[in-house]
């Protein structure tokens, strides 16, 4: 109850700021740009087309992800509204899930736009597939993965500081998959620790990306696809629950 | 400890990474209910540590706090609470009403309820002008007065006010007072911060005084300033009568064709009088003596002058 209290009017607010309009106008050149592409490489069963609208969507909505989830916490803390609403009986949990909600609202608003613009472009030039669905799908929950780990991040830094970092995480995070293979390679032990160390702490998210088989209209099993999820939301909730640690023992002064 | 609004016990606080200063030093404060409690302090004193421990948004370093009956950690206890922070710092995107709402959503008021609620409160604090404004129009007195409608939501029956009327020009001042004065009337506790001593003089009943993390004094604001001295005054009395009362008075003063005189204890007084009496004089009046509260202040804290602002140094 509260946390959707707080989720929404956050939600709300974050709508009523400037940064999303200018967001919104760089969604639509994004889909404009990918239509453009499509037709400049007609022939191609629009591969090409399928690819970079994907990716733009990707990138847009990641851009978003870091952005919200850096300030959204971060920002209450900063302009102290917070001690407003924690000096109410609130606890700090639901003020984490909903800052999370609102986060996680923004995203699938901007997500589900550019989604849907892009879907129905393609589907105008008839050659849209269910795969595409599924590749905006796993952009989004990518998108809300990374917003919680800038906001894991903002429990401790400011919200510039949580999103670069959180843009270090997202670059890595797509490194990751290609980490077993140079840990093998390495003779050192120590290297060796620290490489497992790091596969196992950061997120696969080259899980999420499906351009390559989507773009070649390849089947992705839906199982796959549902289990990419489930990962996506388990590790979500893993970053809000050590945000959650954090708050416990946090002053708010 | 039911009549008890606050209790402390030996809070404490120092500031993790500060400089390793007590903010807050072993306090033991119990305020009554059904009060104005002025907490007196100059800045850096620890009045806003203080409320934020009560409300549990800071870890106390040591020592214990309840609010209410309850102990401060408990999230319950909140739903009786109200809090003006020290600088206004609101949800700025958001219209008077709609901030007033969403508090009135926290705490699961019913909607039609809720409207009538935002309706009075705006009501209260002179604001339904200006219900549809975003609240980064506002003028820091507007957001003052938004901020105490804000705190009184769920009809606390304890509020905190950290600094409520610092930093206001004179109109703006006399409008939160009357605001305060209300609450004060529909029975509510209010624990009242400031650093302006006029501010508690004029509306508080019980003070504390705080000074460098410490409680120096707490008591009933009359009952403080109160002194054993009374004031006597007179008139139509000539010199030889004046010299031989010089010797009973603590001090003597003229004031027009008055005669002033300080009595050191009331059980003199009689005796004044009397000699008044005596040389042929006639007494006008006798009041018993109050001390200023910036006099009390200042010999409780140990300075000669009041400078609110002086950091503490260490
Ligand atoms: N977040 C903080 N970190 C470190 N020191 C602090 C913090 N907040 C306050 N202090 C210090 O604690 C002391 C008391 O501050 P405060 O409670 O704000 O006093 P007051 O409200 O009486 O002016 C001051 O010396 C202040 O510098
Ligand atoms: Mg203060």
């Amino acid at each position: 109850m509260n946390i959707w209290t707080i989720g929404v009017n956050s939600f709300k607010r974050l709508m009523r700021s400037k940064i999303l309009y200018v967001m919104a106008v760089f969604c639509l050149i994004t889909i404009a740009y990918a239509s453009l592409y499509g037709t400049l490489t007609a022939g191609q069963e629009g591969k090409l087309m399928k690819d970079v609208g994907l990716a733009g969507i990707a990138a847009f909505s990641i851009l978003v992800a870091i952005l919200v989830g850096s300030t959204v916490v971060a920002k209450e803390i900063e302009s102290k509204t917070i001690q407003i609403l924690l000096a109410k009986p609130v606890k700090k949990h639901e003020f984490l899930l909903g800052e999370f909600l609102a986060a996680a609202l923004t995203i699938l608003m901007m997500t589900a736009i550019m989604g849907v613009g892009f879907l129905i472009i393609v589907a105008i030039k008839g050659i849209a597939t269910a795969a595409l669905v599924n590749g905006v799908v796993l952009v989004f929950f990518e998108a809300i993965l990374l917003a919680s780990i800038a906001i894991f991040f903002s429990t401790f830094f400011s919200g510039m500081v949580a999103s670069v970092f959180t843009f270090i995480i997202f670059v890595f995070g797509h490194l990751t998959y290609q980490l077993p293979f140079l840990v093998q390679r390495a003779g050192n032990v120590v290297v060796k620790f620290f490489g497992n160390l790091l596969y196992f702490a950061l997120p696969n998210l080259q899980y999420f990306n499906i351009r390559g088989p989507v773009a070649h209209n390849l089947n992705v099993p839906g199982s796959m696809i549902f289990a990419v999820i489930v990962y996506g939301l388990l590790y979500s909730s893993i970053m809000i629950l050590a945000s959650a640690l954090v708050f416990k023992s946090k002053d708010f002064a | 400890m039911t009549s008890l609004a606050i209790k402390t016990e030996n809070l404490t606080k120092v500031y993790r990474g500060g400089r390793g200063t007590k903010a807050l030093d072993n306090l033991n404060l119990e305020v009554p209910v059904n009060q104005i409690y002025g907490f007196l302090g100059p800045n850096a004193a620890g009045k806003t540590t203080t409320i934020k421990l009560l409300l549990n948004l800071i870890a106390p370093t040591s020592g214990r706090a309840w609010v209410l009956g309850k102990e401060v950690s408990e999230t319950d206890v909140r739903k009786d609470l109200g809090f003006l922070p020290e600088n206004p710092y609101f949800y700025e995107d958001l219209s008077a009403e709609e901030f007033l709402d969403f508090f009135g959503k926290i705490f699961h008021i019913p909607r039609r309820d809720r409207v009538n609620k935002v309706e009075q409160l705006l009501t209260l604090v002179g604001l339904t002008e200006e219900r549809k404004q975003i609240l980064r129009r506002f003028s820091r007195g507007m957001l003052q007065r938004i901020g105490i409608a804000q705190a009184l939501i769920n009809d606390p029956k304890l509020i905190f006010l950290d600094e409520p009327i610092t930093g206001l020009d004179p109109m703006g001042r006399k409008e939160i007072r009357n605001i305060i004065s209300k609450v004060r009337a529909e029975g509510k506790t209010i624990f009242f911060c400031s650093h302006v001593l006029h501010d508690v003089e004029l509306m508080c009943d019980h003070i504390g005084i705080l000074c460098e993390g410490r409680l120096i004094t707490t008591g009933k604001l009359d009952e403080l300033l109160a002194t054993k001295e009374v004031e006597i005054s007179a008139e139509g009395l000539r010199g030889e009568a004046l010299a031989k009362l010089e010797g009973r008075v603590k001090k003597l003063r003229k004031e027009e064709n008055r005669i002033i005189f300080d009595v050191e204890e009331e059980a003199l007084a009689d005796e004044v009088v009397g000699l008044i009496k005596h040389y042929g004089g006639k007494r006008l009046s006798i009041v018993p003596k109050k001390e200023s509260l910036e006099d009390f202040f200042l010999k409780a804290i140990g300075r000669e002058e009041y400078k609110p602002d002086e950091r503490r140094e260490k």
